[in-house]
């Protein structure tokens, strides 16, 4: 199996007023291609900081200190690889929301409140894959059941068309799209992009999609808005999407909806590789096919997700599942003692150790090395080394 | 078994105020005609979704706020009476009758429930003094006893909440709770905003507690495993009406509802038996301006009938046991129904 993304000792600092937040402390792991990665953790432990070192969008006082992020979109050659770390500002723009897609956990926030549905997923459409449809609408135009009649394209716009596909970039096209006659010339792209958002609402199970388009968000309860903006995630057909904390503001029924339509969209091939971070164990044993735990600024431990829930080995990942109330669960639940402790002042060594019942004198001194149990199952722990 | 409380057609409507002269234009129907009878000492837990009337419930329970209609009759053990109507009780008569701080409550959010400006000592004992007289030393006294019954010591008197953790926050808020020896507190969502090996730690604070004061417990989440971790008896809540009511044990064994299947098959479990045949609901909980005529969970049950859009279920005992009740009009037939149609669960 290749990978699709592998992250090596990321390191990333808050500089804030109370002193630096030391959030990740040389993070690796690696995602495959065609699967599920699950990132785990309590709230704090550095699931967001991961992902948004990842796409370099940390917060100010925050400051990426260390490590490689190799970056192979190409599942069939891995060695096509580059570090994300060491590119410009206008490469990783293209790349956002164009071969990586995020969705939040606030869909409010993702969504335009003045522009329809349709509009904002046609947009993603429209940005992402205008070739595609300029492709098709040349084609079309002579096909006589023109599913498009809209879009005129006539003796005066069909040589723009060709322009546009051939040579956007060229100084004739943009001096002619200054033409007022031709300004307006990619209203019928625009107007093929919303159709297509239709399509692709009415597959991520969204009732009466040609009504939806053309209402705003407000207008659509939570569950809805975040299909929209899983909608709009999937427009630009990305190779990695990235979903933090995406289901965790629904309501349980609506929350087993979307988890059973990612896995759909996954199993029909229109979601490749999926980076999902969640505090909920239960969505990540559900969804994923690896999982990596971590736990203060630290991974844990990494295996595949059985490997993890059925046989974990790190202290933490022991604990942390025995603390979840289960359907079988009959008598105490287990409880760690103690409280997650603030990144300012990390615990020395091991920054599980002041929680740990197995803790020894060399945890406290230096941070165990990593590992590998069997296979692809791997642990930050001196109980195994 | 001995009543503490009953709730007897108890409605809450939040009027909506439109139009220029800000009239009453409808209402949101929060909590639409609950019957529920509760039992000394137990913890009876309500779920459902958000918006559901839950915390409206547990409001109108300690008279946050006014019940729009209904009765909440309450039988105090001190007092021995048939049972006092508190919905229509002042609150000095209630202070006359020794029933002021008899009734409690633990918000979910920890960090909002406590006066930021305030140091912990005067958070907890606030309470006490609004509840009569008592002298600075025993109040002193009853404080740091507080502190230690949920764990933590008389060094923390003199601080403020935003030194504490989410968790630590947690407790503070329930040794007020309990500040007043209460029969009864509403405990709404008291852990959902925590971190799991956290929320185990005031779960287990909160049994403790129970027992050793013989406490009433209303244990509000959206969180059907830890409600069965802490209750003897569930109330399953659907759009301001109680839906299924059964023990514990009873209700996880035998759901009656399809909303309660659905509630439990929308649980993520890490534990890889139970990741098959589930029911996935279709829709959103609508609106509570203009709830679904009829059974309410037709919008988005899979069994609905013509009936269902019509008649409103009554809250009627399964196999004739008075325990386990159930609003359906196809609830003999429901374990079938799911076992057709989703495999066996
Ligand atoms: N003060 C208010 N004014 C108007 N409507 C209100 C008010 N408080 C609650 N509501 C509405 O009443 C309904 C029930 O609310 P309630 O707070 O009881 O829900 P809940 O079951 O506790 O939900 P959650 O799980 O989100 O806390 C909701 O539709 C809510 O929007
Ligand atoms: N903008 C910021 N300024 C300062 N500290 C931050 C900022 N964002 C995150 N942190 C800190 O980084 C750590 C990890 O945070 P985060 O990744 O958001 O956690 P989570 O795992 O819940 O997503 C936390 O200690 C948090 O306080
Ligand atoms: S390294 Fe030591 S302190 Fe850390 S989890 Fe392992 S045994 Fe516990
Ligand atoms: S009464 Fe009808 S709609 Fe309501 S839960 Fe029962 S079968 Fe479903
Ligand atoms: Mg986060
Ligand atoms: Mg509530």
């Amino acid at each position: 199996m290749t990978k699709i993304l592998k992250i090596k000792d990321l390191v990333t600092n808050f500089y804030t007023y109370e002193g630096v937040v030391k959030a990740l402390n040389k993070v690796s792991f690696h995602v495959n291609h065609g699967a599920t990665f699950g990132l785990v953790g309590e709230s704090g432990c550095g699931k967001s900081v991961t992902v948004r070192s990842l796409m370099q969008i940390v917060q100010s006082p925050g400051v990426i200190e260390g490590g490689q992020i190799h970056f192979s979109p190409d599942p069939e050659n891995e060695s096509i690889s580059i570090d994300l770390l060491k590119q410009s500002e206008s490469f990783m723009q293209d790349l956002r929301g164009n071969q990586i897609s995020m969705i939040f956990q606030e869909p409010n926030a993702a969504l335009n409140p003045i522009m329809t549905i349709g509009e904002q997923i046609g947009e993603s459409y429209y940005f992402h894959r205008k070739r595609q449809i300029i492709e098709k609408i040349l084609k079309l135009d002579t096909d006589p059941n023109n599913p498009f009649p809209e879009i005129k394209v006539n003796r005066l716009t069909k040589p723009l068309y060709h322009i546009a596909l051939n040579h956007p970039d060229s100084f004739l096209f943009k001096l002619l799209k200054k033409i007022p006659v031709l300004k307006k010339w990619d209203n019928g792209i625009l107007r093929t992009a919303v159709e297509k958002s239709v399509e692709l609402l009415a597959t991520l199970g969204i009732p009466n999609p040609e009504k939806i388009v053309h209402q705003y968000p407000h207008n659509l309860s939570g569950g809805m808005k975040q299909r929209v903006v899983i909608a709009i995630a999937l427009a630009s057909e990305p190779v990695l999407l990235i979903a933090d904390e995406a289901t965790s503001n629904l309501d349980v029924t609506v929350q087993a909806q979307i988890l059973d339509l990612l896995n759909e969209l996954k199993k029909d091939k229109i979601i490749s590789s999926i980076l999902l971070i969640t505090h909920d164990l239960g969505v990540v044993a559900e969804t994923c096919d690896r999982v990596g735990v971590m736990y203060a600024g630290n991974l844990c431990e990494v295996g595949n997700v059985r490997q993890i829930f059925d046989n974990p080995k790190h202290p933490y990942t022991k604990a942390l599942l025995a603390s979840v109330p289960k359907v079988k669960q009959t008598g105490e639940l287990n409880s760690i003692a103690g409280n997650v402790p603030n990144l300012v002042n990390p615990p020395s060594g091991c920054r599980f150790h002041p929680r740990c019942d197995h803790v020894m004198e060399k945890c406290k001194q230096a941070f165990p090395p990593t590992s590998q149990i069997d296979g692809d199952h791997h642990v930050a722990c001196y109980l195994y080394n | 078994m001995e009543k503490i409380l009953e709730l007897k057609k108890l409605k809450k409507h939040y009027p909506i105020l439109g139009g220029v002269l800000r009239r009453q234009v409808n209402s949101v129907k929060a909590l639409d005609g609950i019957d529920l009878t509760i039992n000394r000492g137990e913890c009876i837990g309500i779920v459902g979704e958000s918006g559901c009337g839950k915390t409206t419930t547990g409001k109108a329970i300690i008279k946050l706020h006014k019940a729009t209609s209904g009765k909440i009759i309450y039988y105090p053990k001190a007092v021995s009476s048939p049972g006092i109507d508190i919905t229509r009780l002042s609150s000095s008569k209630q202070r006359k009758i020794g029933l002021t701080g008899k009734m409690q409550m633990v918000f979910q959010d920890p960090t909002t429930s406590l006066n930021p400006r305030m140091l912990i000592k005067n958070i907890i004992a606030e309470p006490l003094r609004t509840q009569g007289r008592i002298s600075s030393r025993q109040l002193h006294e009853k404080v740091i006893n507080l502190l230690n019954l949920v764990g933590l010591t008389k060094d923390h008197l003199l601080r403020y909440p935003h030194e504490f953790s989410g968790g630590q926050r947690q407790r503070i808020a329930v040794a007020r709770a309990i500040a007043t020896n209460p029969e009864i507190i509403v405990l709404d969502e008291p852990t959902s905003a925590l971190d799991v090996s956290v929320q185990a730690q005031i779960l287990n604070l909160l049994k403790k507690l129970k027992n050793e004061f013989n406490l009433t417990y209303i244990f509000i989440t959206h969180h059907l495993l830890v409600v069965k971790y802490i209750s003897t008896r569930i109330v399953v809540m659907y759009l301001g009406k109680i839906v299924e009511i059964a023990n514990t044990e009873a209700l996880f064994a035998n759901p009656a509802h399809p909303y309660t299947f659905a509630l439990f098959s929308g649980i993520p479990s890490t534990d890889a038996k139970d990741i098959s045949n589930r029911i996935v609901l279709t829709g959103d909980v609508p609106s509570p301006i203009n709830p679904p005529q009829g059974c309410r969970f037709h919008t988005r049950c899979p069994f609905a009938m013509d009936i269902c859009k019509k008649n409103l279920p009554d809250l009627a005992p399964v196999n004739n046991n008075s325990q386990h009740r159930v609003a359906c009009h196809r609830s003999r037939e429901v374990p079938d129904l799911i076992q057709a149609t989703f495999g066996n669960t």
